[in-house]
């Protein structure tokens, strides 16, 4: 068969269906939730103090350097490739506004800095979103796991924070965050190494 | 005006439906003919007899989603001036492309000419989509259906161009599979 016939053939659809394909919204958008921004504050509060007390930090940067988003020259040279952070659709990730996801944010203690000069983000709607904190899993684009230079020990699919500007990363469905504002890349205290 | 609104205006044989149709259908019709005929004025034109086939089709049709409807009808008014065009060695472009991909999907063999066969294909064809994530079945659709460029779609969904790409790729082997498992493709 044709590519052309089958072309045509499509044109039969099923007309609900095709128009689906037209009425539906083309980028997520990420809904507002008042819990959740309450959440938020305590959570961002929780990072900055952690950022600034200069705890457990892992990364090779200074704790300033991390919040402004700022890299030393080694780690530019060791920086990973193409780090994406994608929100985890994974089972047992929670929505946000809940305390209990509050909670759990407490628990993240290290800060790592070698940031790519672009991570790229996808969130999704039911996403834990807070403020400027987001929980996120690493996964590696565009190179197998195994080649890929992962900051600091972090292995592709394993779930941390990130502390980021909020506002950049809901403006897009997929967003292209650059370093400055990713503020740093926490791991929770229980999945630490 | 709502769409219930402009059939009522085709039933009651108004000339008014025409332009209520093309205040709100319009963009969206040309977009569908400019994308298979990549000119202005053919887009035009094809849009044009749309809204004539409209008019000849209500009643005594009564659209369930006029949009659909209207879309259908510009998709089908297009692909025959292309076919006229290509004929006349004019053309090609993203069409060409689209066709290539699709050829892939039932390499080899003919167009079930049997109306029964082609309704039994279809059916499959919207299973499978049905079964889709929303995302991948609105990407295809919008490949496949709307004839948009990789890079509409990409700028559509916020994604890049490589990964709308390579989606509609594993789309295409995933329905040659369902298709081959149920005898469409040999």
């Amino acid at each position: 068969m044709t590519g052309e016939a089958l072309f045509a053939l499509l044109g039969d659809l099923d007309q609900a269906l095709v128009d689906g394909a037209e009425s539906a919204p083309a980028r997520k958008r990420a809904r507002f939730r008042p819990a959740a921004f309450v959440a938020a504050a305590a959570c961002a509060a929780l990072a900055v103090l952690a950022v600034n007390m200069g705890l457990f930090q892992i990364g090779r940067n200074t704790a300033e350097d991390s919040m402004s988003g700022g890299q030393s020259e080694a780690d530019m040279t060791s920086k990973p490739e193409d780090v994406n952070l994608q929100f985890p659709n994974a089972p047992g990730s929670t929505d946000g506004g809940s305390t209990g996801d509050c909670a759990e944010s407490q628990g993240f203690f290290a800060v790592i800095t070698a940031l790519s000069p672009e991570l790229t983000v996808a969130p999704s709607e039911d996403s834990p979103l807070w403020g400027k904190a987001a929980r996120v899993v690493l996964t590696m684009t565009d190179c197998a796991p195994e080649e890929a230079a992962m900051p600091d020990g972090l292995k592709p699919g394993e779930t941390v924070w990130i502390a980021c500007d909020l506002d950049a990363l809901i403006r897009r469905d997929e967003a292209t965050l650059e370093a400055p504002a990713v503020y740093g890349i926490y791991r929770d205290r229980a999945s630490g190494s | 005006m709502d769409d219930a609104a402009i059939i009522d205006l085709y039933w009651a044989r108004d000339s008014r439906a025409i332009g209520e149709t093309g205040i709100k259908y319009g963009v969206y019709l040309t977009s569908i003919a400019m994308n298979l005929l990549g000119l202005p004025e053919d887009a035009e034109e094809c849009v044009s007899d749309t809204y004539l086939a409209a008019w000849n089709a209500m009643p005594p049709e009564r659209p369930g989603i006029l949009r659909a409807f209207l879309g259908k009808i510009t998709r089908n008014l297009a692909l025959d001036r292309l076919k006229r065009l290509r004929a006349k060695k004019r053309g090609g472009g993203e069409p060409e492309a689209i066709f290539d991909e699709l050829s892939e999907i039932i390499p080899g063999g003919d167009c079930p000419e049997a109306e029964l066969d082609r309704k039994e294909l279809l059916r499959d064809i919207e299973a499978f989509l049905r079964a889709e994530p929303p995302r991948a079945r609105n990407i295809f659709l919008r490949r496949y259906w709307y004839a948009d460029s990789v890079a509409a779609i990409a700028l559509r969904y916020g994604l890049r161009e490589n990964a709308i790409s390579a989606q509609l790729m594993r789309a295409r082997n995933k329905l040659r599979k369902y298709l081959t498992e149920r005898g469409h493709v040999i």
